[in-house]
């Protein structure tokens, strides 16, 4: 599989998972509940952030070669 | 200056991939509130027109390919070898420097947010502050003096620029997710704000960009290099250990051979890898200086470029190192294979010694069977002509009575009697021969079978002779 078609599957299912842990928070009853998953929502986020990145540098850089 | 002599107050440029067509017509959708993206040939034929009579050089390289003049800005496609760049322009109002660039960075951000949420992603984006010449290098100076962070500053050549003297500064410090700032003092920053400075700035991007994503791989393979070394080290002492107690086997030694030319193409892999990189980093290095150096004043120090030259060089020196590093692992790696293809090679020969000392044996006893086996013959030859040779006289006196044979010669009755039984016996070994190979050309056969028939019939005649 190609390596930027896997990125880009991985950078939909990181934003699935933001939006699920979103849902999560905003669902939760109790205060606790809610931090965790905005905590985990933002780590998701974060992975998001690191894989559009990653996947920029690879496009470009195949794009010199 | 631009088309309507306004000067500058800031120019936002969004870099993204040639290959990201849609993201880039998406926001040029969204700045513009849908002016027509047109594609195709670039405009650079019209940029006197435009006002935008930059050097020829770098003009064309970054190409316009549209211009859109919107309410509150203006807006610019350009286009670089691989990526294209989207230049809003803010134009001055007539303010104070400080609160006018405060108003354009507000406008900057309130916009963000919504320009950028449909996209994957812009590649970069850069805001450059602009302030006129005979104002602005007092005024960037103190600004660059409240910047938390380094503030390098660039003069530029007015001959590269054709925008009179001017000063960049960089802000390195305020860099951030693929965001750069800069403030640029000239009188006529057209030229330089449109084409020049995107040049730059996308090469120091792109150096950037390839650094970090070295820097990762960089981490793997030493990460990987380590242990490699680990396992060919756990090798090579288990080598020593098995020397200590007793030989391996030759199988075992095989994998061994097997997992260390694994672990040597792997080596070999990473070695190409950072090869591949050493060698990009080194050619867009040589780009951002050759570039840097049109740019800046050659009587001044140009920090911005000393800076990421430094920066980038560093990396360059970093992947040398893990090349030499890689190279030494690999040589461990050649020379462990080496030696346990010794060992193998060793016990092999042991092996070939000890199957050749045992053929010999084999050998030897073969012989000495043979010769128990030829003197058995012989005994038996011996045996049997005995008892043919008693036959014999026994049925000559039975058949033609015993006073004619004792009439006979003692010698001459030995001669015959013993000439049959010997060709009897002689012959006997002959014909199981002939039998055995299945032919009746022998010599010693047919010679054997001649005496024997010739003692037969001297056994005839001297019994009639004497009867």
């Amino acid at each position: 599989m190609d390596v930027i078609k896997l990125m880009e599957e991985a950078i939909e299912n990181e934003r699935h998972a933001v939006d699920m842990y979103r849902q999560g928070a905003e669902a939760a009853e109790d205060p606790e509940t809610r931090s965790i998953f905005e905590q985990l929502a933002r780590w998701e986020e974060e992975h998001e952030k690191i894989l559009r990145e990653r996947l920029a540098t690879l496009k470009m850089i195949r794009g010199q070669l | 200056m631009r088309e309507n002599a306004r000067p500058l107050a800031a120019v936002h440029y969004y870099y993204l991939l040639k290959s990201d067509e849609e993201d880039l017509r998406l926001l040029w959708n969204s700045l513009t509130g849908g002016a027509n993206l047109q594609t195709g040939s670039p405009l650079a034929s019209t940029l006197p027109e435009l006002g935008l009579s930059g050097p020829e050089k770098t003009s064309g390289r970054c190409q316009i390919i549209q211009k859109f003049d919107g309410p509150d800005g203006d807006f610019c496609l350009c286009q670089l070898s691989d990526m294209s760049v989207i230049e809003v322009t803010y134009w001055k109002h007539d303010e104070p420097l400080e609160s006018e660039w405060l108003r354009v960075a507000d406008a900057i951000e309130a916009d963000r947010d919504r320009l950028l949420s449909g996209l994957n992603g812009v590649f970069g984006e850069t805001t450059l502050l602009v302030a006129p010449a005979n104002t602005g290098f007092e005024a960037m100076v103190d600004a660059a003096a409240r910047v938390d962070g380094a503030a390098l500053q660039t003069p530029l050549d007015p001959a590269a620029t054709g925008a009179g003297p001017a000063l960049l500064v960089h802000f390195p410090d305020l860099a951030a997710d693929g965001r750069d700032y800069y403030a640029l003092a000239a009188d006529d920053p057209g030229p330089f704000s449109a084409t020049m400075l995107p040049e730059v700035d996308s090469l120091i991007k792109k150096l950037g960009r390839s650094a970090s994503y070295f820097e990762i791989q960089r981490q793997t393979v030493v990460s990987e290099r380590a242990d490699v070394d680990r396992q060919v080290g756990d090798l090579l002492h288990r080598q020593i250990i098995s020397d200590a107690d007793a030989a391996p086997e030759t199988e075992i030694l095989e994998e061994q051979i097997a997992a260390l030319s694994r672990l040597f193409g792997l080596l070999a892999t990473d070695s190409l890898l950072v090869r591949q990189s050493s060698d990009r980093l080194s050619r867009d290095i040589k780009l951002l200086n050759q570039e840097l150096a049109l740019l800046a004043s050659k009587d001044s120090t140009d920090e911005t470029g000393r800076f990421y030259l430094s920066r980038f060089n560093l990396d360059l020196a970093e992947a040398e190192t893990e090349l030499r590093n890689l190279d030494f692992s690999r040589q461990n790696a050649q020379a462990a294979i080496e030696v346990v293809r010794t060992q193998v090679e060793i016990m092999r020969a042991g092996e070939e010694a000890a199957i050749q000392k045992q053929s010999k044996e084999i050998l030897s006893s073969s012989l000495v069977l043979q010769e128990e086996r030829l003197a058995l013959q012989v005994a038996a030859g011996f045996i049997e002509f005995v008892l043919i040779f008693y036959y014999v006289l026994k049925s000559w006196e039975g058949i033609a009575g015993v006073e004619p044979v004792e009439h006979i010669s003692p010698l001459l009755r030995l001669l015959v009697i013993g000439s049959f039984s010997a060709s009897a016996a002689v012959g006997t070994h002959f014909l199981a021969m002939a039998i055995q190979h299945r032919s009746v050309k022998s010599v010693g056969l047919w010679i054997s079978a001649g005496i024997l028939v010739l003692a037969f019939i001297a056994m005839e005649l001297l019994t009639i002779a004497n009867s």
